[in-house]
């Protein structure tokens, strides 16, 4: 098939994707960028152009500097905890001898069900300092449970696990369709050959599952690099700016401070940040495709 | 082959202690769904007292709840139609052909995920505002289908690469077209990747937040999860927890449903027979 | 289907006979009684005028700053909105909403405390808001654990910042053999704002304005001594909790319900939660210090720059602040309405929930917020996470005092204020 005839034979496939894209990516991606270069002013001479006044500034701002520090702590927690868990949970439902395993799978997605502005609520709820978990805590034996959100050690600890909770069920599902689509016969071969439970998984199922595990974790870092709403309503970044996320950092500059331009240069930083992570999956992507 | 019955008794132990840990937060939800706000505050972690149905009934009688529910699921729906055909038609296009740009249109499909929401909601606005979608369920549907186009569209492309190329060409050799192709044969081996994006689909659009709430004006074309943040949590955070379970609860049922739908399609591995 | 089609005709019928205008009102109210007085009071409106409908869209505190500042510059705002009245000056400035000093009417000027309109003013005099309700920060005590540790309260419920850290200390439970807390005497969360109701009793002053209009901070002495005052409470005196950090508000209500705070400061509504959660023996009091201040918080209306139809928008603004009107939302939401005239009304007076007593405090009411434009942002982005390092042990209250001026400037000059 010859490249040309290929870019006409995709344009129809293509083009629904593009239309959406165009309208409403490009556009409003193009002016979220230019407004980085303006400083807001709002109650003075109002907004002006200012050059990279605000990158300039950002980079004394020690809270800029904690909030990226949190938030590769907060991304890769999140992420190799989901991606770990989400595997286990996805190979013990995918066992054949587990009871109701149906009813199980249909359970394991249910936090999804959930809307995350809730979730986080409810975790709020549940990290309380004589909420529900130091209840439990209490009842077991420990008679000084932490105060896990108003304590800088377990702050942002709380949010990454009710953070951690929300994004499972998909990463879960996702990997568990994976090792759905597994050909069972090259698993019987290895059986035949009497290999292990460990040997099939690091010969064959680590392998055959590589370039699904690599999508679901170059997506989920990027999902969670810039999610902010469960941090948002669990600490707000505190106590003392302990917990705050430089996508969080960004949102409360833009809505809660006034400073939009200041919230953009945030917003490109971050970005610059995540195209390292996907410079890689990209390029590794069209190796693998050649 | 046997597998040994220890393996077997833990294998299943270690899955209903997951699943009752990750269920714990879900089960606290249904049981202060049937408390009294002032109950629950009063005793954290407690068993309802009665079966107190006040919380349902003040959420059917005293709010809009039917009416945002209604608005909820007609989004979701038609984001889900919209982003399975146009991801599956892009997925395709990328999985099969060398088209020019193909690198660009990647680079910058997996690029968008990493736009911030807040460098794009004010452009996004403004122009909804010059558009006229401002305010309109369709408008919420076409943001949410664009939120979904980057992931789902690649996750598209994986599954499309998945089915051997072969199948079609013998299609296309019978004289079909590729269209008819990717309907006939390559678009039902790629069931599983389409519940996938359906079900990721409706859920990111069931729970977006931040879009719903600046682009729905009228509280009556309000979503869910907007209605859940702005009718029961006050000033400084203070939340009516008994209303909120409740209706929390009565949010989550669509989606358990299609998880129980989703479900019996994924076992069967299709994609396994096919590949044989 | 046939049903639609008739409201739609008599729909279109009434819209050319009256060729009525929509106004959408956006409002903030969230507890259940005052959302139902509202409804009631915009369904009253919308019969009695039919040419000027009223649409309501419910926001909530939390969010309202995503909601009202995109679409304010998105270029589509709602065109009455209601929030605190420092927000409404600010918006004011920023051109988001419109001065109201041709709309006011002289009794409506004189039938609400002046301080109150300089709440939503300029520095020019612009009124850019109509003050509707107001929040009276309290002292919530629990009577049973006073009674049993002897602790006894004047009869105005006033006391002074000595007899607040004695009495913290007299309530303040410790376990005998480990010396863990079983009962903190007091809590003040870093969110209501009690460090700076200190500040305003001690004549203290952070953010000052020169002649020139610029703002800047300068933490003065007095106020240096009140916010060490308030964290000694929790370092030195280990009276109250590090709670005091916790944006959550169930567990600290929690808390104090289940006697684990002997006080704790919050807005007067909350006196609903605690009468449904059926604690009865419960009082308030009042702190005071040189000066008598009784830390408000008040809420106003404005209208946006962008309504086409800022006279009829007033109509509704006054209709909602107007005696009876105010006096039924400020009740049902357990607050107190501006107008003197509405707070006469006798539900006022009344001894249940101790309404006579935040009456009798009322003369005192004062914002002990800000008037700086922007003065949200500074302790959110600036003043607080700095005490909570020192409340966190992590650096000295000097070092604070230190890092509060010269962030702080930082964040005025990038707000446009020096």
């Amino acid at each position: 098939m010859g490249k040309k005839s290929d870019t006409a034979k995709a344009f129809p496939y293509i083009l629904p994707v593009l239309i959406v894209m165009i309208l409403i990516n490009v556009y409003p991606f193009v002016r979220g960028i230019l407004n980085a270069f303006y400083a807001d002013k709002v109650f003075g001479v109002g907004r002006h152009f200012c050059g990279f006044d605000n990158f300039k500034e950002l980079f004394q701002d020690h809270i800029f500097w904690l909030g990226l520090k949190n938030n590769v702590i907060w991304t890769l927690s999140c992420v190799v905890v989901e991606v770990i868990l989400g595997l286990f949970i996805a190979m013990l439902l995918n066992l054949p001898y587990i009871k109701f395993r149906n009813v199980h799978r249909t359970l394991v997605l249910l936090p999804w069900a959930i809307p995350p502005v809730v979730s986080a609520l409810i975790w709020r709820y549940f990290f309380g300092t004589s909420g529900p978990i130091n209840i439990i805590l209490k009842g077991i034996g420990f008679s000084n449970p932490p105060s896990w959100l108003i304590n800088p050690g377990y702050s942002l600890f709380a949010c990454i696990v009710a953070n951690i909770w929300v994004g499972l069920p998909f990463v879960t599902v996702m990997l568990l369709g994976g090792l759905q689509s597994l050909p069972g016969d090259v698993y019987e071969a290895a059986e035949i050959d009497g290999a292990g439970i460990v040997k099939k998984f690091f010969y064959i199922t680590l392998p055959m599952m590589k370039d699904l595990i690599l999508t679901v974790a170059v997506l989920t870092s990027i999902w969670t690099f810039n999610m902010f709403d469960i941090v948002f309503t669990m600490t707000r970044g505190g106590p003392g700016n302990s917990s705050i996320l430089l996508s969080l950092y960004a949102y409360q500059n833009a809505f809660g401070y006034f400073q939009q331009g200041y919230a953009a240069a945030i917003g490109i930083i971050s970005l610059i940040i995540l195209m390292i992570p996907l410079i890689f999956y990209i390029k590794g992507r069209f190796n693998y495709e050649d | 082959m046997k597998t040994k019955k220890s393996v077997v008794v833990i294998a299943n132990i270690s899955v209903v202690v997951i699943i009752f840990l990750l269920l714990f937060p879900l089960i606290m939800l249904i049981l202060n769904a049937f408390r009294e706000t002032g109950d629950i505050y009063s005793k954290p972690l407690g068993l309802p007292d009665e079966f107190y149905i006040g919380n349902f009934s003040y959420i059917f009688k005293q709010t809009q709840f039917t009416r945002i529910f209604r608005n909820s699921f007609i989004i979701a729906i038609v984001t889900t139609l919209f982003g399975i055909i146009v991801t599956s038609l892009s997925g395709y296009a990328i999985s099969r052909f060398n088209f020019k740009g193909k690198n660009l249109l990647l680079g910058w499909l997996l690029a968008s995920q990493a736009f911030p929401g807040i460098l794009l909601v004010i452009g996004i606005f403004t122009l909804y505002n010059k558009l006229g979608l401002y305010n309109s369920l369709f408008g919420l549907v076409i943001l949410h289908t664009m939120s979904t186009i980057p992931f789902s569209s690649s996750l598209m492309t994986s599954y499309f690469e998945s089915i051997p190329i072969e199948l079609e060409e013998a299609a296309l050799i019978d004289g079909c077209t590729q269209f008819k192709a990717l309907r006939k044969v390559v678009f039902p081996l790629a069931i599983p990747g389409i519940i996938a994006v359906g079900t990721f689909t409706f859920l990111l659009s069931w729970n977006e937040f931040l879009f719903a709430l600046v682009m729905m004006r009228e509280s009556a074309k309000q979503t869910l999860p907007v209605f859940l943040n702005t009718s029961f949590v006050g000033t400084g955070g203070a939340v009516e927890w008994g209303s909120l379970s409740a209706a929390a609860l009565l949010t989550a049922l669509p989606p358990i449903l299609i998880f129980l739908f989703a479900q019996r399609y994924l076992i069967g591995g299709l994609t396994k027979g096919a590949i044989k | 289907m046939r049903k639609n089609w008739v409201v739609l005709f008599v729909l279109i019928l009434s819209t050319a006979l009256f060729s009525s205008i929509t106004l959408d009102f956006y409002c903030l109210a969230w507890q259940p009684q005052t959302v139902d007085t509202v409804y009631d009071l915009v369904d009253i409106w919308n019969e009695e005028n039919p040419d000027v409908q009223i649409n309501l869209i419910w926001g909530t505190w939390e969010t309202s700053d995503e909601f009202l500042q995109t679409s304010y510059r998105g270029g589509n705002p709602p065109d009455i909105i209601h929030t605190d009245t420092d927000v409404l000056a600010e918006y004011g400035i920023m051109g988001f909403v419109t001065p109201l000093n041709n709309y006011i009417p002289k009794e409506m000027l004189e039938d609400i405390p002046s301080w109150l309109f300089d709440e939503c003013s300029d520095l020019k005099g612009n009124i850019f808001g109509v003050p509707w309700l107001q929040e009276i920060q309290v002292v919530f005590y629990n009577k049973s654990v006073f009674e049993e540790n002897g602790v006894t309260i004047p009869e105005n419920r006033m006391i002074t910042w000595d007899e607040l850290l004695d009495i913290a200390q007299k309530v303040t439970l410790r376990d005998p053999k480990t010396g863990e807390v079983k009962r903190w005497g007091f809590l003040a969360p870093t969110m209501e704002y009690f460090h700076w109701a200190l500040i305003e009793q001690n004549d203290g002053h952070v953010l000052v304005m020169d002649d020139n209009g610029k703002w800047k901070v300068e933490i003065d002495d007095n106020a240096k001594e009140a916010i060490e005052f308030y964290i000694s409470l929790i370092t030195k005196y280990k009276v109250s909790p590090p709670d005091v950090m916790s944006i959550d508000y169930t567990s600290l209500m929690q808390n104090f319900l289940n006697g684990r705070y002997a006080m704790v400061t919050f807005g007067c509504w909350n006196r609903r939660f605690l009468v449904q959660s059926k604690m009865y023996d419960w009082g308030m009091l009042l702190v005071t210090g040189k000066n008598i201040v009784s830390p408000s918080n008040p809420q106003g209306l404005g209208v946006s720059n962008a309504c086409k139809h800022k006279e009829e928008a007033f109509r509704f603004v006054e209709f909602l602040t107007n005696p009876e009107n105010s006096a039924d939302v400020a009740y049902a939401d357990w607050l107190f309405p501006v107008r003197n005239s509405a707070v006469e009304d006798p539900r006022f007076l009344s001894s249940e929930y101790e309404w006579d007593i935040l009456y009798s405090w009322l003369p005192y009411a004062r914002n002990v917020r800000s008037n700086m434009p922007g003065y949200l942002t500074f302790e959110w982005q600036v003043f607080v996470p700095q005490i909570e390092q020192v409340i966190l042990g992590k650096i000295s209250v000097e070092e604070a005092f230190k890092n509060i001026e010269k962030e702080g400037n930082k964040v005025l000059r990038r707000l446009g204020l020096q």
